[in-house]
């Protein structure tokens, strides 16, 4: 009687336990199971696309801050504004910490892959998820390499320290720096590879896509200093798609004159924008906004007069006050000029930059170039380059490697009344890093 | 209302004096009733002497008095015997007898799965009827309990909610809180559907048979509450409590405030060194004080030198504080109604009851509560029965005023001190709110709605409204299968409703603050919203529901010597949770019609131009939690002396991705209790009572992140191309393994003779191995900044004493109840990597220690070497000399040997002391509570915080100034510019710790029993009560509440209550 009994109850119990205990806790939870959950984690816009590095703008030229408004700033951002040696970051600061989350991102998205099958039916979406992945992966890398090493030298780069190349979605593994010549090669080896396997065009401008990684691919190799290839990937977009705005059609009254999304764009991300960089506190470089011409219409697409006489950028590609760091083809014409004119195609360079500088300028006034030799246009289309791509992540990476090129560019910052200098090639051009990155992980600080 | 309170309170009392004088009847009858509740006793011994002949008393506890009777000697178990000469008596008389408050002989624990003689239980139980309840006042249960159980004590380091905690922690990480269980099942809902009128007995587990018993989720012990039953053969009984109670209105002049005077002086330092020239210039318009603007408009020329002056000398009288204590803040009140009606026949008892409660705070929030409860048993056969309880609660609420802390300003919360809530007229004033005055002023006459936000007025235009409907029912079938063996099954349905209305009128500030912000106005005037005009709805529903089934068998054999109870089942438990929401913008609360909006298009904002989205408010979620148990239970009690007990169980959930060997856990437990007193070569005649329990077990935890896989969380569509998107939830972490906890509990329960001082000493200690900890992971590893582990052991051990005495015996009854708890913990393992010395010393809210050999929570500061003689600074102690460098002093090279270690930040000590007095048809109870042997980190000022946020302390007017001030202060000079680690340090040195111990005064209930009796009434009390008397002594030098330290903590003030029991 007591066996039955029990056995009764359990059943009653029992039955369907299996399927009781696997309901999910929460309906939205689920495992990376299928290729519409690896694409959901690389449609996460907020950290796939809005997080690139922003520190290093915060270390470049393109502006300065009032007295008031530095003593207002947090004490490691007046240490990065001073370009200290250390102490630069607070304890698990974002941009370290955001990178290395969308290497993981990608490194889990290529993992959750290799199990998924791909098949005749799901080939065209599997490629192109994985595609993004690799996308994400390299140019985050990419970024990583520009702020935390020193710039790029083939001579020197097996020599120089990189940085941690993360290529498992294993947290308890420990990965060590590389070095500067491994980190570029797996760069180029996964933007190369995402550039087979995407689409021309993604589904919509936050997802990778062949432009998009033509377009990081030109990026890499100016900061390698390979010109050729710089050439060749801009080159390979402009081919397919050289829609250039005028800026006749926008209205320089507005708050932000350039929308998101607009036709230049190619690959829409965003810097995480640091703090000290919002509008309301950076002003613009002096000397850098006097070299507009009075006709140059970036003077009032990109700029906006405070009440102090100084000038504020409102010309971000986002259509706000984030800065944009995707790809859009005014770069890729300046890559492409760049490229012409490093391999003495002086002529060539200069239809190049006159076909971007005519869209730039007031209706029939812009004089195209001419006659100029080849260290006259490569310095125009250098100025045109700084002029054109202000805060777009972008600015720091040419420092350092016009200074490879003897271009001697030394910073100053003038802090109430007191001079700090960041000379060319400096060892403070990679950042140290985060203090508490160190702690945790024992990897090797840049040397000071 | 003063005025009105003291009214209240005369009527009352002569009301009790004519009701004392009224007794005019002429038969020999008496009555005798339960002091406390003023029910009739029956079956009552009554011995008449000199007659010598015993009476007994009847249902309504009535009893014949013989003429010539000279003296009653009255005896009831359970109540003290009481003597009392009728010599000069004549009439009807009315005996109370006081309640013992321990009832050893009789006292049965409830488990939730079986109910256990006291006498019999190796477990240590905690026992509070319902009756020792119900001598406070107030709606809720738990708040109850601290001046009543030993072992518990209410957290109130943290501020938020204070947390219940049984014996201190067995888990830093995981989850903390006890097991409610409501008639044999854990309670979902929420705990303030119970109505405290309804319970009958309360059963705190406080040691490992907790756990065992109740598996995964009680290793922090479990609160077993049962509510009233009707009696078999009982007749009809009736019984109405109810009370109106006022609460004072908060007392906003506790809250930290700076000098109007100072922060104006301040304003204009900063003002002066150009530190309000971005804010002014920025095209975001941010807010900025009055003052400021004042400045500005003055060094503008719009305004002179000495209007300026005017009208700074008129802020700095200003007191923000008392203009809401003023024309916002009014006392509150709570009224309670309660009726239960029970009875019982030879198969069937059942009870009813029904109790409506009602309030309204100091800010005009009100809220209501409806309670239904039924109870039935029924005897079909002898050998089944059958009982069904079901439950309805019913409660709203809606808001009330802005209080002073709830304002929302741009500034974290705080405004400035001498902001004005209206002028001398009284129409109420603009306060600074999310841009500045004179930017709002320049934009009037462009169309926009009006921006500017009132604080006294502005909650006309909005209503929040809750309700909230909770059902619960549930049966238990009972069925005999023999002499020894019964199947018990039970099955609980709990269904919770609650919905959430949310309502702002196109006339409050934050919807016309919304709808101008996505304002675009032409040059020609015309104007577009791209929100809708109109008021904005959110309407917010969520649903519980509870499936609870039990399988069980009891066996019980009785040999000529020993007895066996044991018990084995099965349940399972499935919570899920359905909750959505959704806003409407352009409503018209009239016709019941609202606008659109396009959630997939930014719109420009009217200030910056910025273009942003506008959210659409919809959310929807569902989640499930699942378990499945088995367990087992065994006691064998050998000459009624010796008993062994075990018990074991097995969980399993749902924990999503859990790999197969987490996910049943084990539990169990083993204890002894031994009847030491009943052995014959017991001799204390002292103390004829004494039992000896021990027990040990063993319980653990299991965490969500202990996943075999890497499981993602959906989070929404992108507003930019409709995708879904995921992020990750829980990371693989296949090293995580369960918390595990071992408790060891040795008791004694003793008493001496005539109970004239019985209690019940327990010491325990706890081990607890594996402990989650949060551990820093390095930012490369691509996981964020921590990742849960097992990082940490930790040792508790204590001693709950519960002490109750009946010091005086008469006329005069005089019993006392004392708890005593005492518990320490400390880490004995603790994985981390060496965190710096700064991260011990925190905030002041208490951290997590991780030190080993120091407790889980412990208070540590910086050491403080004074203000610098020359210029104020803070000193701090670097390598023993002197030192205003901050970085060092607050560094990561500070070591922790160089930190002051003062104690635990949890009391060491906890306890009551409640005294009860009876004379006459008068009762007297009053209550300290206290805490000892703990310490805190109080607020400081901090010059970042004051420039930047306008957090303010007052201390400020105390700065340094001039040399010299260092011997009579130790707040910092005012620098310029502020340096947040200057003030950092200032903030953790060791100056800022206060020892937190202090006595409290909890309540004071006074009540009177009426003489009379009529057929219809059978008993009447009316009662006062007043709680929250406020602190009686404190070891803190700063006159600060240790409890309610934290600036946005307001104490709870003063009440005073009056109420009536009546019983039928």
């Amino acid at each position: 009687m007591k066996k039955l009994m029990i056995l009764c109850s359990s059943l009653l119990l029992m039955c369907s336990c299996e399927k009781y205990l696997s309901v999910k806790p929460d309906a939205k939870l689920a495992t990376i199971a299928t290729l519409d959950d690896a694409q959901a984690l690389l449609d996460y816009y907020p950290n796939i696309n809005q997080s690139d590095i922003g520190v290093s703008e915060e270390c470049a030229d393109s502006y300065y801050l009032s007295d008031t408004e530095y003593s207002k700033r947090s004490e490691s951002d007046q240490r990065l504004y001073r370009w200290e040696k250390d102490n630069l970051f607070l304890s698990s600061s974002k941009d370290w910490r955001q990178s290395y989350e969308n290497i993981f991102t990608a490194d889990a998205v290529l993992e959750a892959l290799n199990v998924i099958p791909r098949n005749t039916s799901n080939a065209q979406k599997y490629d192109d998820v994985k595609g993004q992945a690799l996308l994400l992966r390299g140019k985050t890398f990419l970024m990583l390499l520009w702020t935390w090493s020193l710039a790029y030298d083939s001579g020197t780069a097996s020599k120089q320290l990189g940085v941690p190349l993360r290529l498992k979605a294993d947290f308890n593994q420990k990965v060590d720096r590389s070095n500067l010549e491994q980190g570029y090669q797996q760069v180029m080896a996964d933007l190369q590879q995402a550039v087979k396997l995407l689409p021309l065009r993604g589904a919509a401008p936050f997802r990778g896509n062949k432009l998009g990684a033509w377009g990081w691919l030109s990026r890499v190799c100016l900061s390698k200093r390979d010109y050729q290839s710089t050439y060749n990937y801009a080159d390979s977009i402009l081919l397919v798609d050289d829609t250039l705005m005028d800026f006749n059609d926008l209205n320089g009254n507005s708050t932000y004159p350039i929308s998101q999304f607009n036709k230049e764009v190619k690959y829409d991300s965003r810097l995480a924008t640091p703090v000290v960089l919002t509008a309301t506190r950076a002003k613009i470089d002096t000397l850098l906004f006097k070299s507009y011409e009075t006709n140059d219409l970036r003077k009032s697409i990109y700029f906006k007069k405070n009440s102090d006489g100084s000038y504020a950028f409102k010309g971000s590609y986002t259509g706000g006050a984030t800065f944009f760091s995707g790809i859009a083809t005014d770069e890729l014409y300046l890559n492409k000029a760049e490229g012409l004119a490093r391999n003495h195609q002086v002529a060539e360079a200069m239809v190049t930059l006159n076909l971007l500088l005519v869209k730039r300028f007031k209706k029939n006034t812009f004089v195209p170039l001419k006659g100029l030799n080849e260290a006259e246009i490569l310095g125009r289309i250098l100025l045109e380059r700084r002029k054109e791509l202000l805060f777009r992540g972008l600015r720091w990476m040419d420092i350092k490697r016009l200074n490879l090129e003897k271009q001697d560019i030394l910073l100053k910052r003038i802090i109430n009344g007191q001079v700090y200098l960041l000379p060319p090639n400096d060892f403070r051009y990679a950042l140290a890093i985060p203090e508490d990155v160190i702690e945790l992980s024992g990897i090797q600080d840049n040397p000071r | 209302m003063k005025n009105k309170l003291t009214f209240t309170f005369f009527i009352f009392w002569i009301t009790l004096l004519s009701a004392h004088f009224s007794i005019a009847q002429n038969k020999n009858q008496g009555q005798l009733l339960d002091s406390l509740n003023t029910t009739p006793l029956i079956n009552a011994r009554i011995l008449l002497l000199p007659q010598n002949k015993i009476a007994v008393s009847d249902l309504n506890g009535y009893f014949d008095i013989p003429v010539g009777t000279e003296l009653l000697n009255i005896s009831l178990s359970g109540y003290l015997n009481k003597t009392i000469s009728v010599k000069q008596v004549s009439g009807n008389i009315q005996v109370l007898l006081s309640p013992i408050k321990v009832q050893l002989e009789e006292a049965i624990v409830s488990t939730g799965y079986q109910d256990i003689p006291k006498e019999r239980a190796a477990g240590s139980y905690d026992l509070i009827s319902g009756k020792q309840l119900q001598t406070q006042v107030g709606s809720d249960i738990l708040s109850r309990l601290e001046t009543q159980a030993s072992g518990l004590s209410l957290d109130r380091s943290q501020p938020y909610e204070p947390k219940l905690l049984i014996r201190g922690l067995s888990t830093i990480n995981g989850p903390r809180s006890p097991l409610i269980v409501v008639d044999n099942f854990p309670y979902e809902g929420d705990l303030s559907n119970l109505n405290p009128n309804d319970v009958s007995s309360i059963t705190i587990l406080k040691d490992a048979t907790a756990a065992s018993i109740w598996g995964s989720k009680a290793g922090n012990g479990v609160i077993v509450i049962t509510t009233k039953k009707g009696a078999f053969q009982q007749p009809l009984r009736v019984s109405f409590n109810s009370y109106l109670q006022t609460v004072g209105a908060s007392d906003l002049t506790k809250v930290p405030q700076m000098n109007s005077s100072d922060f104006i002086d301040v304003e204009q330092v900063l003002f002066n060194k150009g530190f309000y020239d971005s804010d002014y210039n920025s095209d975001n318009h941010p807010s900025l004080s009055p003052v400021i603007e004042l400045l500005y408009a003055n060094q503008a020329g719009k305004i002179s030198d000495k209007m300026l002056q005017q009208s700074l000398t008129t802020y700095r009288k200003v007191d923000a504080r008392k203009q809401w204590m003023d024309k916002v803040y009014e006392n509150g009140f709570n009224q309670q109604y309660y009726l239960g009606i029970s009875g019982g026949g030879n198969q069937q008892r059942w009870n009813f009851s029904a109790g409506i409660d009602q309030g309204q705070n100091d800010l005009k929030a009100t809220r209501q509560r409806y309670n239904f409860r039924i109870n039935n048993e029924w005897r079909i056969l002898p050998q089944l029965g059958i009982q069904w309880n079901a439950a309805y609660t019913h409660q709203q609420g809606v808001s009330g005023k802005d209080g002073f802390n709830s304002i929302s300003t741009a500034k974290e919360s705080h405004i400035y001190p001498y902001a004005q809530l209206s002028d001398i007229s009284g129409d109420p004033l603009p306060l600074v709110a999310n841009y500045s005055l004179s930017y709002i002023a320049s934009q009037e006459g462009k169309g926009l709605l009006d921006w500017y936000y009132y604080p006294l007025t502005d909650y006309q235009n909005r209503t929040a409204s809750s309700q909230l409907n909770h059902l619960n029912v549930d049966a238990t079938i009972n069925y005999r299968l023999g002499n020894d063996l019964s199947f018990l099954g039970s099955y609980r349905y709990e269904n919770q409703h609650s919905n959430l209305d949310n309502l702002q009128l196109q006339e409050a500030y934050s919807t016309r603050n919304i709808i101008n912000t996505y304002t675009q106005i032409a040059a020609d005037g015309t104007r577009t919203y791209a929100l809708p005009l109109g008021a904005i709805k959110d309407i917010g529903q969520s649903q519980l529901q509870v499936h609870q089934l039990r399988g069980q068998l009891n066996y019980q054999h009785n040999w000529n010597k020993g007895e066996l109870h044991a018990l084995a089942g099965a349940e399972r438990r499935g919570t899920g949770t359905d909750a959505s929401g959704n806003r409407l913008y352009g409503f018209d609360p009239n016709n019941f019609t609202y606008g659109n909006i396009d959630p997939l298009h930014s719109y420009p904002t009217y200030i910056t131009g910025n273009n942003n989205y506008i959210s659409d408010g919809s959310s929807i979620s569902s989640k499930t939690e699942n378990y499945v148990s088995l367990f087992a239970n065994a006691a064998y009690t050998y000459l009624k002396k010796y008993t062994l007990t075990a018990s074991a169980r097995r969980d399993a959930s749902n924990f999503y991705g859990l790999s197969t060997n987490n996910l049943w856990k084990p539990l169990w437990s083993v204890g002894a209790a031994w009847n030491l007193s009943d052995e014959h070569f017991y001799q204390l005649k002292w103390l004829p009572y004494l039992k000896i329990r021990a027990s040990y077990g063993y319980s653990g935890n299991a965490n969500p992140a202990q996943t075999a896989v890497t499981t993602i969380l959906y989070r929404g569509t992108s507003r930019f191309d409709g995708f879904s998107y995921a992020t990750f939830d829980q990371y693989q972490n296949p090293d995580l393994k369960w918390e595990t906890v071992g408790m060891a509990n040795l008791g004694f329960d003793f008493s001496s003779l005539n109970h004239r001082i019985s209690g019940a000493l327990d010491l325990f200690q706890k081990k607890a191995d594996d402990l989650f900890g949060v551990y820093p992971v390095d930012p490369t590893a691509g996981i964020g900044t921590s990742v849960v582990r097992n990082v940490a052991s930790m040792k508790g051990w204590g001693m709950d004493l519960q002490l109750r005495s009946i010091n005086l015996k008469g006329q005069l009854d005089w019993q006392s109840q004392f708890n005593l708890s005492y518990y320490q913990d400390k880490i004995t393992a603790y994985y981390l990597p060496n965190v710096q010395a700064s991260s011990y010393v925190g905030s002041t809210q208490p951290n997590v220690t991780g030190l080993v050999g120091k407790p889980v929570y412990a208070v540590f500061s910086y050491p403080w070497a004074g203000l610098n003689a020359v210029n104020g600074d803070p000193q701090g102690l670097l390598n023993g000399s002197k030192s205003t460098d901050y970085n060092q002093l607050t560094g990561s090279n500070v070591q922790l040997s160089e930190l002051v270690y003062h104690g635990s930040a949890i009391p060491l000590w906890n306890g009551a002391l409640t005294n009860s007095f009876h004379y006459k048809r008068w009762g007297l109870e009053a209550s300290v509570v206290f805490k000892l042997n703990y310490y805190f980190k109080k607020e400081a000022l901090s010059y970042t915080a004051l420039y930047n946020n306008w957090a303010g302390m007052p201390e400020f007017s105390l700065r340094w100034q001039k040399s010299g001030d260092e011997q009579l202060t130790n707040v910092p000079s005012m620098v310029y510019p502020a340096l947040p680690s200057r003030d950092n340090f200032y903030q953790g040195a060791a100056i800022q710790v206060e020892k937190g111990d202090h006595i409290r005064f909890q309540y004071l209930n006074i009540n009177y029993t009426f003489p009379f009796r009529n057929k219809l009434i059978s008993s009447m009390q009316l009662y006062t009560n007043i709680s929250n008397l406020g602190i009686l002594w404190r070891a803190s030098k700063a006159g600060i509440d240790p409890d309610y330290r934290y600036s946005n903590s307001l104490a709870p003030m003063r009440s005073v209550a009056f109420g009536l029991k009546v019983n039928l």
